[in-house]
């Protein structure tokens, strides 16, 4: 593994380098906004919202927030072993990490399956127009943090790892970044009676 | 505790499932989003070492300030000097 030396205390050089924090702060921006849309409309029919947040599962949503702040941890840990140049436990902690995503998308999917049989698309009310476009999106990210996750994985397993410390910063950090918009997402789509 | 990862990673799924169990009980959406942002900054900061950041923008800030303030003294005093 390529040993290099980061200044972390830099604010050009943050965990991952600037670029993904830049990305990471847009993601949040976009959210932000899509959510805030959503408070606007729900104070302009709030029956309507507060009957519909009743009909979604939240045990399914308690789960999945577990599932997503227990991979952070994992992905956090998995940093945090690479290094100390402890690249078996890393590897352990990564699979981890992935195994909390996948179960994830499994949850989610089940999810969207009793909507879709329920016969709830995206056109059912305002509503659900706003979660399936905001939970679908993020899941979206889940997926694509996989794929990421998936190429590190690969990197830090082989003989002779192939992957520096701020490639692995960088894919932690957006792994993360689908935990925030998750726990953004979870309290005003379930929690808010 | 040693590892502050762990401690955090509890702290989340206690605040979790206390927000969930309350969710139901009277007016507590304000609360709720409280203990989300609280949530939030916890992964921000803990998970993603965005405390690295903070507290260089804070030393900076501090630093720059204190460069500044001895500087306005010294222009100040040799203003002074050059007055006089």
């Amino acid at each position: 593994m390529e040993a290099k030396a980061i200044n972390y205390k830099s604010i050009y050089y943050p965990p991952g380098g600037i670029l993904i924090w830049i990305i990471i702060f847009l993601e949040l921006i976009t959210f932000g906004m899509g959510l805030f849309a959503f408070a606007f409309y729900s104070r302009e029919d709030p029956g309507l919202f507060h009957s519909s947040r009743l009909a979604l599962n939240k045990t399914i949503g308690v789960i999945n927030t577990l599932l997503l702040l227990t991979s952070g941890f994992c992905m956090a840990e998995t940093i945090k072993c690479v290094k100390k140049n402890n690249l078996k436990k890393a590897a352990l902690f990564l699979k981890l990490t992935n195994l909390g995503g996948i179960l994830f998308i499994v949850l989610k999917a089940t999810e969207y399956y009793q909507k879709i049989t329920a016969g709830i698309s995206i056109s059912t009310n305002l509503f659900y127009t706003y979660y399936w476009l905001l939970t679908a999106f993020h899941l979206v990210h889940v997926i694509t943090g996989l794929v990421i996750l998936a190429f590190v994985f690969a990197g830090i397993t082989k003989n002779k790892a192939t992957i520096n410390i701020e490639n692995m910063e960088a894919s932690a950090a957006f792994w993360h970044m689908c935990d925030l918009i998750w726990l953004l997402l979870f309290p005003v789509f379930y929690l808010l009676l | 505790m040693k590892n502050k990862n762990i401690l955090t990673w509890i702290l989340l799924i206690v605040l979790t499932l206390i927000t969930t169990i309350i969710a139901g009980m009277g007016s507590v959406a304000y609360l709720i989003l409280v203990v989300a942002a609280l949530k939030f900054l916890l992964i921000a900061f803990q998970f993603m070492e965005f405390k690295n950041i903070f507290y260089f923008i804070y030393r900076k800030f501090m630093k720059s300030h204190s460069t500044i303030n001895v500087t306005d003294i010294k222009s100040a005093w040799i203003l002074k000097m050059f007055l006089a």
